[in-house]
């Protein structure tokens, strides 16, 4: 027997590829705590508090110090005089980390 | 000469009348209606009538007879009649009896051209109370037919429209919602109706009350109870939810305007509007004016808060998006529009999300696939807007892998910040089987398409080696899409074995080809996360059993209610209590629910 496939409508939902260990692993991340954004603790996939669509619209920013917020939120911190240019979470200069586009 | 004349006349008058028996009315009554068709005969009659003083004395027995012969003209021209208007012609013929009639028994006394005052003056007595009385006919007849009326309204809306016109001649229609109440109460509100025809018998009760009563008094009277009624049903949101959507539908008339929801709740104190009326003096104690609302507002109103619509919108978008192939979003992005209007920017975002992600995949699989057809269509879901979905461990197997995994690595390259997880069990697939005498055309779901492909490596399988093979998933889905196959007569069953059948055999299989179970595993889902829900409750349950020792249902109902969120009916609560119970967490004694001591 030969099948032959016309036409599949498949569906599948995307998640930030943040790079943190264990994204790779298909099963374990569907029970791990879900990563939130450090200032707004809204999830990544979410979108910050003034956006309404997620994803593209409210993307992430990755720091050198590993954290990772979205941008909004950040670029927001960073134009508030107490923020000295620190990354929130461990107030090292932030700096933004070049993303690599290949895993 | 004359004055002894005279004395004789009523002498004679009083001692004949006198003699009459009371039954004599009635005979007289009877007797005249005969006369009725054919009155010109009869004038000599009607003179001796006169003549004899009958006609003095028992004027009040000659207006009845037309009462009578009205009556039994609404009656044999007008029940089970409504698609047409029937309060002119009986208004009609009411005035040309009363004119034939009057002028046949008194006329000839009076030259009419002589004494037109007199006569017009008599004719507009009598017409003023005749028409009371069809009125009050009409409308009694009416309000015992008045539940069928608006079963078939609007079709029956030249009845409902006499209705109005003849209700302000009648004071309180108190017995209008009574009548009307018993009859909902048998007929609508029973377990073995629709939630569906309920909606619809609700939604055309309101308009017709609408017409007949635009304060809304017997509506007030009426309504509650279906709304208590509907408010039970635990499909009834769904219901309203997908007729507010469908487009054939519609909860809107002509020139009705949408109105946001928000405002309904308001209290409504238009002092500027000219139109204002007092409270009718009919209304209870209870009634307020309300705001006029359209019917979606009403509906929406059953319910105490519109989260559960705003939930039920979005498994209903998101069953209807994941089903439709490549058809525009037209419909449903103008639906979601007209939503917003009503329910508010905020609360449809959701809803905007999902409609964006539908457009986004679109654009996402033309810019991968270029303009030709590919076979994956993937739809990209932003999960956290989408109705949880409960994962399946399936793992597609040979092709299906392939083409999962091709999709990847483009969309990667596409969108490199962004991975893809698959929600493999939903979607769908059309394939093409080809056999070795016949090919089969088919469409499938993912699971039941990863089975048959599985059956293209190898012709023989047993039913633990497939759910090992599709990535350890539950031996009932396997089990149901095996039962699928078979169905189709690709597959037969041998024992524990399944085979795969390169050659058609005599179908038998066909006949009882199992029911399509698409809908099945949504419904499940949706079981299984109220679960998910009821288990934060159960924390509550367990603070206030441990502190209070025992407590009854309603006690338990009561204080969960100021839970955030909490909104379900005791009976829901009964069911998880009974599980619970089941599970030795809990025992019922003496009508309390209590701890199960460790």
């Amino acid at each position: 027997m030969k099948v032959t496939v016309k036409q599949w409508h498949a569906v599948a939902y995307w998640r930030w590829d943040t790079g943190a260990p264990g994204d790779q692993d298909a099963n374990a991340d569907e029970d791990a705590e879900e990563d939130v954004c450090g200032i707004c603790r809204v999830s990544f996939e979410g979108c910050c508090p003034t956006c309404k669509m997620p994803g593209d619209d409210c993307p992430l920013i990755w720091g050198q110090c590993t954290h990772v917020f979205h941008m909004h939120c950040l670029l927001k911190w960073l134009n508030t005089a107490s923020s000295k240019q620190q990354c929130p979470m461990d107030r090292r200069p932030w700096i933004t980390a070049e993303r690599k586009v290949d895993r | 000469m004359k004055h002894a004349r005279g004395e004789f006349i009523a002498l004679f008058r009083a001692r004949w009348l006198a003699c009459l028996p009371p039954s004599f009315t009635l005979g007289l009554r009877l007797f005249l209606r005969t006369t009725l068709q054919t009155l010109s005969a009869h004038e000599k009659l009607f003179h001796i009538l006169v003549q004899l003083g009958i006609s003095e004395r028992f004027d009040k027995t000659f207006i009845d007879v037309m009462y009578d012969e009205l009556e039994q003209k609404i009656l044999d021209s007008c029940p089970g009649i409504w698609r047409e208007p029937r309060l002119e012609m009986i208004r009609k013929a009411a005035k040309e009896l009363e004119e034939r009639w009057l002028s046949a028994v008194y006329g000839h006394r009076f030259s009419r051209t002589e004494n037109n005052d007199w006569f017009k003056n008599a004719m507009m007595m009598v017409t003023g109370r005749l028409d009371h009385f069809i009125s009050r006919t009409l409308v009694e007849l009416r309000t015992s037919e008045i539940f069928d009326i608006v079963v078939d309204f609007p079709d029956t809306l030249p009845a409902i429209q006499d209705l109005r016109v003849c209700c302000p001649f009648l004071f309180p229609l108190s017995w209008l919602p009574g009548s009307l109440v018993t009859r909902v109460n048998q007929r609508i509100l029973q377990p073995a109706a629709d939630t569906d025809d309920i909606i619809t018998f609700y939604v055309s009760l309101i308009r017709c009350l609408r017409i007949i009563d635009p304060q809304g008094v017997i509506l007030h009277k009426v309504a509650p109870p279906i709304r208590k009624y509907l408010r039970d049903r635990p499909d009834a949101v769904r219901c309203i939810v997908k007729r507010m959507t469908d487009e054939n539908e519609s909860f809107m008339q002509e020139g009705e305007q949408v109105v946001p929801i928000q405002q309904v709740h308001e209290a409504y104190d238009d002092y500027t509007d000219p139109h204002w009326l007092p409270e009718p003096v009919d209304a209870g104690a209870d009634f307020r004016t309300t705001r006029p609302m359209d019917i979606v507002s009403t509906l929406v109103s059953i319910y105490d808060t519109q989260d559960l619509f705003i939930k039920e919108l979005q498994h209903l978008l998101a069953g209807r998006l994941l089903a439709v192939r490549n058809s525009p979003l037209d419909d449903e992005i103008r639906n979601v529009e007209m939503l917003k209007m009503r329910f508010g920017e905020a609360p449809l975002q959701v809803c905007a999300v999902m409609l964006k992600d539908m457009s986004d995949s679109r654009r996402t699989n033309t810019h991968l696939h270029g303009e030709q057809s590919h076979p994956l269509y993937t739809t990209v879901i932003s999960r956290l807007f989408w109705p949880t979905i409960q994962p399946v461990p399936l793992k597609m197997p040979g092709q299906f892998k392939e083409l999962q995994d091709g999709f990847e690595a483009e969309f990667h390259k596409f969108k490199p910040d962004k991975s893809l997880k698959w929600v493999p069990q939903l979607g769908a697939v059309s394939l093409n089987l080809e056999l070795e005498d016949r090919v089969v055309e088919v469409e499938a779901t993912p699971i039941q398409a990863g089975v048959i492909e599985l059956f293209s490596e190898r012709d023989t399988w047993d039913l633990e080696q497939l759910m090992q093979k599709l990535g350890g998933i539950d031996r009932v889905l396997v089990q149901s899409a095996l039962d699928f196959w078979i169905g189709e007569g690709v597959v037969k069953n041998e024992g524990s074995r399944y085979i795969l059948l390169e050659k058609a055999e005599a179908a038998k299989g066909v006949s009882q080809r199992p029911p399509p179970v698409d809908e099945a595993p949504r419904v499940d889902e949706r079981d299984k996360q109220q679960a998910e829900q009821m288990k934060i409750y159960w924390q509550f349950i367990q603070g206030m059993l441990t502190n209070l020792s025992s407590l009854p249902i309603d006690r338990i109902q009561a204080m969960l209610k100021f839970a955030p969120g909490y909104n379900r009916s005791v009976q829901e609560l009964a069911v998880f209590l009974e599980s619970a119970r089941k599970e030795g967490l809990v025992v019922f004694t003496n009508g309390a629910w209590k701890l199960e001591k460790k």
